[in-house]
């Protein structure tokens, strides 16, 4: 952890493909010395079975056909195709660690996005608010990568954000199964959100849910009364911190535990994201929240078809 | 404590700033946007956190830091013993002394003398110690010291204000030394009363005229530290020219009236014209006196009004001293009878030598009697004795109503008995056995020979007395012994009588006897006798201001007397009348009504107030006045606080208090970043715990 770099210092660097190559790198050189071997789910290459190896990878097939033993070592990734939902809503500009929501947001969806670029995974990418913005669909090939980066150079200013309708014109687009990693704040009403989400799952997609929250709206540690204003609404509320934080907390909780249930109940992979965690960390969850899950009975749901 | 830029105090104000700045940081004037404000619950604006103040114990650092800080650059500094010291130094006592003479009454020199002594006054530090006075030919206070004591200087002011409004110049003369010689005597009176030791000044606020008597000046013993200040007041017009009648009595009965015309050194103009007022007469005179001289005329005498008449100068814009009053020619009749028998004619005799000094007299119409005239119903004013003569009877009643008697000791028969008739008993008279003596010892203080004491007409040394009568006068003796030989024998002496005198000379004046009838003192000496019995005193009919008008009191005592337009001499009543001697107060005719007669006496400013010309100080400083500087009290007061104002200086640079103060700022200044630095910080860690 103590390798890992402060998000602060991260976000000191212009480009955004920079940082992401910079989390990427420090990333792997981390993996080298873990159990974990990425998550690429495709078949690769046999190797002969020598003892000591984990039997879960002996290929029972060939040793009928053949009566030898042989290992699954890698599967090919090229087959993967995700695609990175990223919210543009207001809310997202806000900010207090000298940067926003919503560029730490862009910079996880970059890191994200070169770490699968690397594997040779193809990648896509779509920003949302009230609607679907930016559409970049998922590619491996050269240059696309350079695509995404111009795709996330767009400011949030969208004024409201909703699921419903941006995962409705996204569904029309993903016509092939993949992954959906989505990257926003949740802090807004629910309602409709995580029918969306089950609609992307019933389509046969793989969900990561990524919540982005700066740390002052976790802990809402504001000491001078002031007027609050909200980034989406322009509303403005008079709000004295001394009366206001502990029901504003325990809201908060409220919503937050929402959120995360309904994730765990629709299957979805959650993640929650301080701006002020490391982005190796949150990477180093992801491969490993696809380790578990490949472990799990979902995985020989899908693996049941290979 | 005391503070040597106490301004720097009002620093202290910037209090209010750190205060104000710790209670504003609780009003809701902030504005923080926020990703949402969907969990927020809004909180109503609590008006009572602007009256709170946050971190007390930082708000307390600052503004004990301001105050540290105010307080050093006030530099401060303790009164010490010593320093009370200087600051309880007395205050000066001044005695203003105000010119009233005649010349002040020019056109704006009062006023300017009344704004000059306000503003210095004013001008005076607070606790000066005032007395003011006046003088002209006498001296006056207006306020005393005693007056002035417990009374606040503003008060002070304006009762000298008050006073000096409620009064104007006199038509007096200008007694410089005898003004200042009691105003000295006033200031060494209080300075005996006032237990505080403190340094004296003299003002002496007048036109300077160089016509003031300085005499006396030069005798009086200055007070060690005492300043004497010269205020001058100035005139609006510069220059003058007064008009006075040339006094000379002889010159009365002639048909013309000699005056002096005299025009000041600084006049601008020379051409005048003297013409009577009220009289009908010939042209007005004209006549040239160029500045700083002066010239007589001879202007022809007018038919008289009944007192007296006026004439007046033209010409000149300072109106007082431009009349001159001139008194009704009147030559009483007097009837002096001698009772010696020698004729008229023999100048061995004293008869001769009496009437031909008496006869040219323009004052009076002398007659003589000798022993066998009849005499009329006038009394004789002088009966002359020689020692032998037959004395009638109505002789010693005449006397004691009122005529004088002098008895002349030719010889030694008889002599005594002619004493002891005439009211003279138990005097013995015998031939002095010496020869050839002189007049030793003269009272000059006495009014028959007062015209003689100034110092060209007291020489009698050259009368030479061959023979004389040594009279012994009895034990218990009232009387006035005028002259004595140098062998102290009674030369001429003098017994009042009912109301009249009886003058005894030891010597006869005939040539056997002595040189008297040959002196030209002889004519005035008897002259005097008479005037003495006709109660006119020496001066004759014309006088200035500030003259007695009669010395000594005419016999017998005045029975009306009318007097000008405010003059404030009057008759005494009863027994005062003997010693009353009133001065004249305002130029005019005063008639005064003696046995049935009227007596004129013209009196007029006094011809030295018209020398206006300012006076050259050096002539005060050669009399040996301390002159100071003439703004002396200001700049003493500004001298006093500027030692303060070092003494305060070097009290501060000797203690350093500043110096500490600045050391407990820097104290209080690392106090607070500290004290604010650990709550910045405890914050911070709050924030990130949170």
């Amino acid at each position: 952890m103590a390798d890992y770099i402060d998000p602060a210092t991260l976000m000191q660097l212009q480009s955004l493909e920079m940082r992401a190559k910079h989390v990427v790198e420090g990333f792997q050189t981390g993996l080298n010395r873990s159990p974990f071997h990425g998550f690429s789910v495709e078949f690769t290459e046999y190797r002969q079975y020598t003892q000591g190896d984990d039997p879960r990878y002996l290929d029972w097939r060939l040793f009928a056909r053949t009566d030898r033993d042989y290992i699954k070592r890698f599967e090919d990734e090229t087959n993967l195709r995700c695609q990175i939902l990223l919210d543009v809503s207001r809310s997202m500009s806000f900010g207090s660690r000298g940067y926003s929501k919503f560029e730490y947001a862009r910079t996880l969806a970059a890191t994200l996005g070169w770490f699968l670029t690397t594997q040779r995974d193809a990648v896509g990418l779509a920003t949302f608010g009230d609607d679907l913005y930016e559409f970049v669909p998922a590619r491996f090939r050269p240059g696309h990568f350079r695509r995404l980066m111009v795709a996330l150079e767009q400011p949030p200013e969208a004024r409201g954000s909703r699921l419903n309708r941006p995962v409705e014109r996204l569904c029309e687009r993903l016509l092939r199964r993949g992954m959906v990693m989505v990257i926003a704040d949740f802090l807004a009403p629910l309602d409709g959100w995580f029918d969306s989400l089950s609609a992307l799952v019933a389509r046969g997609q793989d969900v990561i849910v990524f919540q982005v929250l700066d740390p002052a709206e976790i802990d809402f540690q504001f000491s001078d009364a002031a007027l609050f204003e909200d980034l989406e609404t322009g509303r403005q509320v008079y709000v004295d911190p001394r009366f206001a934080a502990e029901r504003y907390r325990k809201r908060l909780e409220e919503h937050l535990a929402n959120v995360a249930e309904s994730c765990s109940r629709l299957g979805v992979d959650f993640r929650r994201v301080r701006t002020d965690e490391p982005l190796e960390q949150v990477l180093f969850d992801v491969v490993r929240l696809r380790m578990h899950r490949k472990a799990m009975p979902r995985v020989a749901q899908r693996g049941g078809r290979r | 404590m005391s503070f040597l830029a106490p301004l720097f105090l009002v620093g202290a104000a910037a209090i209010a700033g750190p205060i104000l700045f710790h209670l504003w940081r609780r009003t809701p004037r902030g504005r923080q946007v926020f990703s949402t404000l969907m969990f927020l619950v809004p909180s109503p604006p609590r008006m009572t956190n602007r009256s709170r103040l946050e971190h007390l114990p930082l708000l307390l650092l600052r503004g004990l830091l301001l105050l540290l800080l105010v307080l050093a650059f006030s530099r401060p500094f303790f009164r010490t013993e010593d320093w009370d010291r200087i600051a309880e130094q007395p205050l000066p006592r001044v005695a203003i002394l105000v010119d009233r003479s005649a010349s002040m009454r020019r056109d704006g020199v009062w006023d300017h003398a009344r704004e000059e002594i306000l503003d210095r006054m004013s001008a005076s530090p607070a606790g000066t110690r005032f007395g003011i006075f006046a003088f002209a030919d006498d001296w006056s206070s207006l306020a005393s010291f005693d007056e002035c004591r417990d009374l606040s200087p503003s008060t002070v002011r304006e009762l000298t204000g008050s006073r000096l409004a409620e009064m104007s110049p006199t038509w007096q003369g200008t007694r410089l030394g005898l003004g200042v010689a009691r105003t000295i005597a006033a200031l060494q009176e209080e300075e005996t009363r006032d237990v505080a030791e403190r340094p004296q000044e003299l003002w002496i606020v007048s036109d300077l005229a160089e016509g003031a008597d300085f005499g006396g000046l030069e005798n009086i013993e200055w007070p060690a530290g005492l300043r004497v200040v010269v205020v001058a007041a100035e005139a609006k017009n510069p220059g003058n020219a007064g008009l006075q009648p040339v006094a000379d009595i002889t010159e009365t009965a002639a048909d013309v009236v000699r005056v002096r015309v005299q025009n000041s050194s600084d006049s601008r103009v020379e051409e005048f014209t003297i013409d009577w007022e009220d009289v009908a007469s010939d042209d007005p005179v004209r006549v040239v006196v160029p500045a700083g001289q002066s010239r007589v005329v001879a202007i022809p005498r007018a038919e008289a009004a009944e007192g007296g008449t006026v004439l007046r100068l033209t010409g000149d814009s300072e109106p007082f001293d431009n009349v001159a009053w001139v008194p009704r020619v009147e030559r009483p009749r007097r009837l002096v009878a001698y009772l010696g028998e020698e004729a008229a004619d023999d100048p061995q005799g004293l008869r001769f030598f009496l009437e031909g000094a008496l006869s040219v007299s323009s004052l009076f119409d002398v007659r003589f009697a000798g022993p066998n005239d009849p005499l009329d119903t006038q009394r004789p004013s002088l009966i002359v004795i020689p020692s032998g003569a037959s004395i009638p009877g109505w002789v010693t009643e005449s006397i004691k109503r009122g005529s004088v008697g002098l008895i002349v000791l030719t010889q030694t028969d008889g002599a005594a008995d002619l004493l002891a008739r005439l009211g003279l008993t138990g005097a013995e008279v015998a031939e002095a056995p010496e020869q050839d003596q002189r007049w030793a010892e003269i009272d000059f203080e006495s009014p028959w020979l007062a015209p003689f004491a100034e110092a060209r007409y007291s020489d009698f040394t050259g009368i030479r007395f061959w023979k004389h009568r040594s009279v012994k006068l009895p034990e218990g003796w009232s009387g006035t012994i005028l002259t004595r030989f140098e062998n102290r024998d009674p030369a001429w002496f003098v017994q009042p009588v009912g109301m009249g005198r009886l003058h005894v000379m030891a010597s006869g004046w005939q040539p056997s006897d002595s040189q008297l009838a040959r002196s030209s003192k002889f004519p005035p000496l008897m002259m005097r006798l008479l005037e003495d019995a006709a109660g006119i005193s020496a001066g004759g009919r014309q006088k200035n201001v500030g003259d007695r008008l009669w010395d000594p009191p005419p016999q017998p005592a005045p029975e009306a007397i009318a007097v000008p337009k405010d003059s404030l001499v009057k008759l005494p009543d009863g027994e005062e009348s003997a010693g009353y001697r009133p001065l004249a107060d305002v130029p005019g005719i005063y008639q005064l009504t003696i046995d049935g007669e009227p007596r004129l006496v013209a009196v007029n400013v006094p011809p030295d107030e018209t020398r206006t010309s300012p006076m050259d100080l050096e002539r005060l400083v050669t009399l040996g006045v301390p002159v100071g500087e003439a703004t002396s009290t200001a700049s003493r007061a500004r001298e006093a606080e500027r030692l303060t104002q070092a003494r305060r200086e070097d009290l501060e640079r000797e203690q350093k208090i500043w110096w500490w103060l600045i050391l407990a700022a820097a104290g209080c200044l690392l106090l607070e970043a500290a004290y604010a630095h650990w709550l910045t910080r405890r914050r911070r860690d709050a924030e990130a715990a949170a």
